[in-house]
């Protein structure tokens, strides 16, 4: 594969609006002292982050990323080479804040942050999806989603945000969820959902909302309410959690796991919104907190939420820490407090797309590489027929989906649709080779970019599938749980 | 041309030595924000370390990553590490045992840095993804280092050095003495060449193995439920 220079080039996010932007206390427009700012900005993001710092100084150009991210597969172009995406901020950094860069910037490829370096940074700092698959083949593991991220965190400071993901940020701040559903269009979405289920199982299945005492705080991404297939999953979850005779709850206030915070490389609102979660779970009086299908929630959950929110110490002791639906569906199998009949999903041949931020960024239950082996003992368990995709293509090496990163948004559909094409190429395998059916996902933004892209892939949108929908499918219910 | 040399090896010395502490003093003092581990990551310290240690012994990620940069930089590395030990027979006039069983076998040794390096350059200049991220120092880096191993090559094919005067230079100038050697272009070219890769070393890419240590992607320990 030859590179083919500027290929994606055109391809860029909308700009948040004035509004949007003063609303997360960014300029509303393009500051005069851009450059100065700037500098001024990575410096002490630099100085601040020592991942930073040795994505400046550690890399030896050996080339081992280069053909690594799905971006570069997809588009050819070099800049989507995560050593080049790199470089892009590294150039500049050279520039101001190194010998070499300031009096022979000739020898090191130093450059100045003008006007084509900067739309360079908007163009490519959004057509990087953070999902870090590079940073595994990275000899000195440098991680390519902290330039990204610290990128648009300047790009936003010195006027210059992305529209879909501060958008949404505003949405969840004001909102509560992502999507900006009030809460009224929340609570009739989850009564109409009790009647769906009611009607397919006979079984008065609850999606309970803001209950005060229920020991269970269920924070999913706002997709499982109204989008397909993650409203499916959604319904799984409560029929694994009605069946298991477990008392939970899903709140208004927080009814958002996912956190555009952390794609768009702000500390401080990924804490505000992680501040809604603890604030939610607290004032209902929850024992346990558990997050649904969303990868990079979880990455937040697990990762960063306690230190950020100053920690769950009034969760009960046995689950001091939030867990994921899927570790609570295993443990729930496992214990044998529900069963799986695997031939309710007899006319399924499965394979399953491991999300980048469950697989590189997290764990599930308490064995080893459990974010690989947890979705797969589910699916085993609720259908006899899974084939996983090559290797290469899975679990710690796992492709984005192609829409991760806060690029899930249509003026990038181009990119995605490209970006999709290694996924998309190991899916092929599993179908011709294993008349594979369905591809299940565990992350909302995996499910909406595959339900998206699967037409120009010449599958049918509704091939993606939630994990819970499977295991849902497979549940069995007694009318007495 | 004994004076010059003695003064630059005491500068790429302290230079070495000071500039490798200063790197490693403030990378270690810059802050790690958060948890950032790739996972599945080792799960204690001592995994980590273990995690290292195969990473430096094998480059394992960089096999992974590039079975082609990871022959040549494999190759070029521990023929770097044996080429050292050779070298250290000019430290004493009763060389070390490992050093006494490398010696007969430095041409090998040479050979393999030479085809090490020369792979890493041809595949800069060859593959176009890798020449489109390379700026002049990731060229120069190689010319230099394989100047220096030529250079090395070059005495010893030609018998143009003496040994013995050598041996007694470098003890001289490790012990803090100014000394005398005879003048040859190729020795000179040569030690200039290595003082200039230590002073560089600390302060530039090449500086990338110890910092590789450093970063949190692979130093942090994975956050396992309990």
């Amino acid at each position: 594969m030859t590179i083919q220079r500027d290929a994606s080039a055109h391809i860029k996010p909308h700009a948040a609006s004035p509004e949007v932007q003063e609303s997360l206390g960014f300029p509303s427009e393009k500051i005069d002292n851009w450059h100065d700012k700037a500098i001024e900005l990575l410096g002490e993001k630099v100085q601040s982050s020592r991942a930073l710092k040795l994505a400046m100084d550690a890399c030896m150009k050996c080339g081992a990323c280069t053909d690594k991210c799905h971006y570069y597969l997809g588009t050819q172009d070099p800049n989507n080479m995560p050593v080049a995406r790199q470089e892009l901020m590294r150039s500049v950094y050279k520039r101001h804040y190194t010998f070499t860069g300031k009096y022979m910037p000739w020898l090191v490829g130093a450059k100045e942050l003008d006007e084509t370096m900067l739309d360079r940074w908007y163009t490519y700092f959004h057509q990087c999806s953070q999902c870090r698959r590079c940073s595994v083949y990275c000899p000195v593991g440098i991680d390519t989603s902290e330039v990204s991220m610290a990128g648009r965190d300047i790009l936003a400071s010195v006027g210059l945000g992305q529209k879909y993901a501060n958008q949404i940020i505003n949405k969840a701040n004001t909102k509560g969820n992502n999507l900006g559903l009030p809460g009224p269009a929340l609570a009739d979405t989850l009564a109409g959902l009790e009647e769906d289920v009611f009607e397919e199982t006979g079984i008065p299945v609850r999606f309970p909302l803001d209950q005060h005492g229920a020991d269970i705080l269920l924070v999913t991404p706002s997709a499982d309410f109204f989008a397909e297939p993650q409203v499916d999953g959604l319904i799984g979850y409560a029929k694994v959690l009605h069946q298991a005779g477990l008392s939970w709850t899903l709140s208004t206030a927080a009814s958002e796991a996912a956190n555009f915070g952390l794609f768009v490389g702000s500390r401080s609102h990924t804490q505000q919104l992680g501040m809604k979660i603890r604030d939610a779970a607290k004032a209902l009086g929850v024992k346990r907190l558990v997050f649904g299908e969303c990868g990079h929630a979880w990455r937040v959950a697990q990762n960063h939420l306690s230190e950020l929110v100053g920690g769950f110490d009034f969760l009960d002791d046995n689950y001091p820490k939030p867990q994921h639906i899927a570790e609570v569906t295993h443990e729930l199998l496992t214990s044998g407090a529900i069963e799986l009949d695997a031939t309710r999903n007899a006319h399924r041949r499965l394979t399953f797309h491991d999300s980048c931020n469950v697989a590189r960024a997290s764990s599930l239950g308490s064995t080893p590489n459990g974010q690989f082996t947890v979705p797969r003992a589910l699916l085993k368990a609720s259908c006899d027929h899974f084939f996983d995709m090559a290797e290469h293509t899975t679990k710690q090496t796992t492709f984005c989906c192609g829409g991760g990163g806060g690029l899930l948004t249509d003026e990038l559909l181009e990119l995605r649709i490209k970006g999709a094409k290694p996924r998309m190429d190991a899916l092929k395998a599993v179908v011709e080779q294993h008349g594979v059916t369905d591809l299940v996902a565990m992350c909302a933004i995996c499910k909406s970019q595959f339900a998206t892209v699967f037409p120009e892939y010449g599958y049918a949108f509704d091939q993606v599938l939630s994990l819970h929908q499977v295991v849902g499918d497979a549940l069995v219910m007694t009318p007495a749980a | 041309m004994g004076t010059v040399l003695t003064l630059v090896l005491w500068v790429s010395l302290v230079v070495l030595l000071l500039g490798t502490v200063i790197r490693l003093v403030r990378i270690s003092l810059h802050p790690v924000e958060r948890s950032i581990v790739i996972t599945p990551a080792p799960k204690t310290r001592w995994g980590v370390l273990w995690f290292f240690v195969v990473e430096t012994v094998f480059f394992r990620t960089l096999l992974k990553g590039s079975l082609g940069t990871w022959l040549f930089g494999w190759l070029f590395h521990v023929c770097l590490l044996l080429m050292f030990l050779v070298h250290l027979r000019y430290l004493s006039p009763t060389p070390n045992s490992l050093t006494l069983w490398l010696m007969p076998h430095s041409a090998l040794i040479a050979s393999g840095l030479i085809v090490g390096l020369a792979g890493l350059l041809v595949r800069r200049l060859t593959i176009d993804r890798l020449r489109y991220i390379s700026t002049l120092s990731d060229y120069l880096h190689l010319v230099l280092l394989l100047f220096i191993a030529v250079g090395g090559v070059t005495m010893a094919r030609l018998g143009s050095v003496n040994v013995y005067e050598v041996t007694v230079f470098v003890q001289h100038v490790m012990s803090g003495q100014w000394a005398d050697l005879t003048f040859n272009w190729v020795l000179a070219t040569h030690v200039v060449g290595a003082g200039l890769v230590m002073c560089l070393y600390p302060f530039s890419k090449l500086f990338h193995g110890p910092l590789s240590w450093f970063n949190p992607t692979r130093s942090q320990t994975r956050r396992i439920r309990s």
